[in-house]
């Protein structure tokens, strides 16, 4: 089952859902986490979870996976060149 | 209230763009490749775009501010969990699908499954559902927009929306749907985002906008466990957290509406691309919608026009607006909309409450496109099931086959006539069924396609008995938490299990889906494999 799939898929969700499960433990054990761990007077849940978790890691991570695809083609592409001899 | 002109002139400004990208696409009629697929010539940004348009839908723009507005802080991770879960795709579906090159969705079941007609008619049924739950959701959310917003009649504006959205899918297919829902994804981020920034800019920022939640409800930020308070009861224990957080999270790279749109990119590369843009513009939005959804109870309490005005009490005596919720009633009894919830208005009372038309315009504008995309994105992919896949390749009709454009054309004007007559007054229970159908098509549909795609050992047999069985087992448990312990939030055997009275909060994906993958498994594990033919081609091939 899944054989073929790339391994920084899986490296890429671990780290993923590493990092959920840590903010969301963080905030269900320690009391007003979301409000009241502020930075400059803002709930520091706007950037990590407002900002980070909702925007900018998902991104990251689909950045992620489709930059890695990319050095496999290129990859493949110079495996097949050195194949047919051209390198 | 007076309609500005400014809003009326922004939303013709809107329409004229829609029906413009229909007009200029009508060419693709011409040939039945562009009109299903787009002619395979969609780049990345403008498929991304797309994506985003197409799988987020109003229950996004109106349903999960409105969610925050209820749940409070723990909300947002259910928001993180529908965006999280976009990257999936890239690998699990995007490349693979593209790779393979399929018409419709259902091309890629009955092709690895090796059966082209009895499979082909039972994939249609949860698509046909979905499709009809989303188009009727879509053309609801369309015209509660136009009514809230533009003051025009609620039949009229359902009207307006349904031939809008026949318009451009009718005259470009794909072509049109595509442009049209990129310009829609683009025009939707940039209304949250904006009207986001003004809710932040009437506080004066994040640290006052905080705070002045916390002051008008302290419970809101309260996460389960860490507190003895806690913000709703369906938000009590980890299980609500947790359980929100899967509800959307495998969809994304599941769901036929969005997996479709992987078929239009022009290549692989495009097609894994397009999932980063997808992310940029859907991230974007929720950015603004989770900013919305926290500050709409404070705001619509302290700026809406509404507040001070007379109202009647339920017991018939005079009184006066002073609470968020008199302000949502007296919109929902002014507007009267089928089973519409009261927290559905939330959102538009929160950025009327600012008093600006430009952000009245632009909010009309992204509804209406997120609402439409929706749409669309669901027509086009019930029109190739009834045109092409049921009634071409699965009964053999002539017709069907020589006029394939004309085919689609015509299943395009039934799906949007049902999915009107059904927006026009709409019961509470069908609105909800969209979430019964979302958890239905990733658990019936989803399920074979990831293991068709990443497991050899996946069997025609088990995707039969995945739909068979978890079709109506599904319906059961969501009608069951739905009318029984009066939301379908709850685990449906919480009071077998745990008692009289005892409620768990566990939204259905959360135990539905991991248990059709055991089952799909197990069945597979012992029932005749594909042929080798079959699996090196559609799985192996694939990779």
């Amino acid at each position: 089952m899944f054989k073929g799939m790339k391994p920084y898929f899986w490296w890429g969700n671990a780290v993923y859902f590493a990092w959920v499960a840590i903010i969301m433990f963080w905030e269900m054990t320690t009391p007003g986490v979301p409000y009241q761990v502020q930075a400059g007077g803002i709930p520091l849940s706007f950037f990590y979870n407002g900002i980070f978790s909702v925007w900018i890691l998902p991104t990251a991570l689909s950045y992620f996976f489709w930059y890695m695809g990319e050095l496999d083609d290129k990859k493949s592409a110079a495996n097949q060149e050195v194949n047919k001899g051209g390198r | 209230m007076a309609v500005s002109p400014i809003v009326i002139g922004m939303t013709l400004a809107y329409f004229a763009v829609i029906f413009g990208i229909g007009y200029a696409t009508r060419k693709a009629s011409a040939n039945p490749m562009d009109y299903y697929v787009a002619g395979r010539k969609i780049g990345p940004v403008v498929n991304g775009a797309a994506l985003a348009a197409t799988f987020l839908s109003p229950a996004s723009f109106l349903g999960l501010p409105a969610f925050i507005f209820l749940l409070g802080y723990p909300f947002w991770w259910g928001m993180i969990g529908v965006i999280g879960g976009m990257p999936l795709a890239s690998l699990l579906t995007a490349a693979p699908l593209r790779k393979y090159a399929p018409v419709s969705f259902t091309d890629y079941y009955c092709d690895r499954y090796e059966d082209q007609k009895w499979l082909r008619i039972l994939l249609g049924i949860p698509i046909l559902l979905g499709t009809w739950a989303y188009v009727v959701l879509s053309l609801v959310g369309t015209g509660l927009f136009m009514m809230a917003i533009l003051r025009i009649d609620y039949t009229l504006a359902v009207i307006i929306g349904a031939v809008a959205v026949l318009f451009y899918v009718y005259m470009g297919g794909m072509v049109a749907t595509t442009w049209s829902t990129a310009f829609q994804g683009v025009l939707m981020a940039i209304s949250a985002v904006v009207c986001g920034l003004a809710v932040l800019s009437a506080y004066g920022g994040f640290a006052n906008m905080a705070a002045a939640v916390q002051t008008a409800t302290p419970n809101f930020w309260m996460m389960p466990h860490a507190q003895e308070a806690f913000s709703h009861p369906l938000m009590k224990t980890w299980t609500g957290v947790v359980g929100f957080f899967f509800v959307w999270y495998f969809g994304f790279a599941t769901m036929p509406y969005s997996v479709v749109r992987f078929f239009t990119a022009m290549d692989i590369r495009s097609a894994r691309k397009s999932v980063v843009w997808c992310g940029v513009f859907g991230g974007a939005m929720y950015w603004g919608l989770i900013v919305i959804g926290t500050a709409a109870r404070n705001l619509i309490e302290k700026l809406h026009p509404l507040m001070g005005q007379p109202m009647v009490n339920p017991d018939g005596t005079p009184g006066v607006i002073s609470t968020v919720m008199h302000v949502l009633s007296r919109i929902k009894a002014d507007f009267a909309i089928g089973g519409a919830a009261v927290t559905d208005y939330s959102m538009v009372a929160a950025i009327e409450s600012l008093q600006n038309p430009w952000l009245m315009g632009l909010l009309v504008a992204g509804g209406l496109a997120i609402a439409m995309s929706t749409a669309a994105g669901w027509v086009v992919v019930g029109n190739v099931l009834l045109g092409r896949d049921w009634l071409g390749k699965t009964f053999g009709n002539k017709w069907a086959i020589d006029n394939p454009v004309q085919a689609l054309r015509v299943m395009s004007v039934v799906i949007l006539l049902i999915g009107t007559l059904y927006s026009l007054n709409p019961a509470s229970l069908i609105l909800d069924l969209s979430g019964w159908a979302f958890v239905v098509s990733v658990a019936t549909l989803g399920v074979p396609l990831i293991f068709g795609l990443w497991w050899p050992r996946a069997t025609r047999a088990a995707t039969y008995a995945t739909i068979i069985v978890f079709f109506p087992l599904i319906l059961y448990s969501w009608l069951y938490a739905r009318n029984v312990l009066k939301s379908p939030h709850w685990f449906f055997l919480s009071e077998v299990l745990f008692g009289k009275d005892a409620r768990i909060a566990t939204p259905h994906q959360i135990y539905w889906i991991p248990v059709a993958a055991i089952f799909f498994i197990i069945v597979s594990l012992l029932t005749k494999p594909a042929s080798p033919k079959a699996v090196k081609a559609y799985c192996e091939d694939l990779h």
